[in-house]
């Protein structure tokens, strides 16, 4: 996956067959792992923490739920077309930062699922089927991160993406 | 020989509200940002740029400060915009918290 230039106010994306289906798989499992009860302060301890945290985490939850519906559809043909060779990704700015915090909250709700493991875990022999799965999404997601946030390659590539 | 006149002008009454003593606006807490092994640099910095408005250089000091030293305050606000800041930290999936500055 490599981000073309930009047109229209739309962050274009190309994407290998393999890489749109990773990419659809991702987007359409959303959410993979439950919500994590989320901290306001880590030294205040007053009864309006307490209420603050209920506030954010209803917050959050909602949110979630937004991220969900969003990532259905920026997995839908309007956003991801496939074309002749390759696949095409397109988005609006703000349509990437949602796309951002699918990935990341991926990411970050398997390393949470793995017992918050430090440093990061890496594939290995003996890895149990659930750790497999979670750890292959984890760096999935992160490796989705990374190329979401690239720069503009140089050109559009003829026939293929630049449509 | 006379002096001219000066106009004379009564000073406003009350404190303006730009000099009034931080305690007088209600409690200030710290934005921090904590250290974590999962959030990708490049993404911490990201996310600081959209939520703040900052540019690379600052962004990218405040990330490598939370990598660094465990954490970094961000801003410190008034409660409600430091609510605003965490829950919108939070929904990048980032550890942030509020915390009363002393």
């Amino acid at each position: 996956m490599r981000q073309l230039q930009p047109r229209d106010n739309r962050l274009i994306y190309r994407l290998e067959t393999r890489e749109a289906e990773h990419f659809r798989q991702l987007l359409g499992h959303f959410p993979f792992t439950p919500p994590v009860c989320a901290s306001v302060s880590r030294t205040d301890s007053r009864d309006e923490v307490c209420e603050r945290e209920q506030l954010l985490n209803e917050s959050l939850a909602e949110h979630r739920l937004q991220l969900r519906q969003l990532a259905r559809e920026l997995s839908g043909p309007e956003h991801l077309m496939e074309l002749k060779s390759c696949w095409r990704l397109s988005v609006t700015p703000e349509q990437r930062e949602f796309l951002l915090q699918v990935m990341n909250d991926i990411r970050v709700g398997c390393w949470e699922a793995l017992g918050q493991p430090e440093p990061l875990p890496v594939m290995r022999p003996g890895l149990d089927a659930r750790e497999y799965a979670l750890i292959s999404l984890m760096h999935l997601a992160g490796a989705f991160e990374h190329h979401l946030l690239e720069a503009p390659g140089e050109g559009v590539e003829p026939g293929c993406c630049g449509t | 020989m006379t002096v001219p006149d000066e106009p004379m002008t009564m000073p406003a009454p009350g404190i303006a509200a730009a000099t009034r003593p931080r305690e007088m606006l209600g409690p200030v807490y710290h934005v921090v940002c904590w250290n974590d092994p999962v959030n990708l640099m490049v993404y911490v910095t990201h996310v600081f740029r959209q939520v703040f408005g900052w540019d690379e250089t600052k962004a990218r000091k405040h990330m490598l400060e939370v990598h660094e030293a465990g954490r970094s305050v961000l801003v410190s606000e008034g409660a409600e915009k430091a609510e605003f800041y965490v829950h919108r930290l939070q929904q990048y999936r980032l550890q942030a918290t509020m915390e009363p500055a002393e």
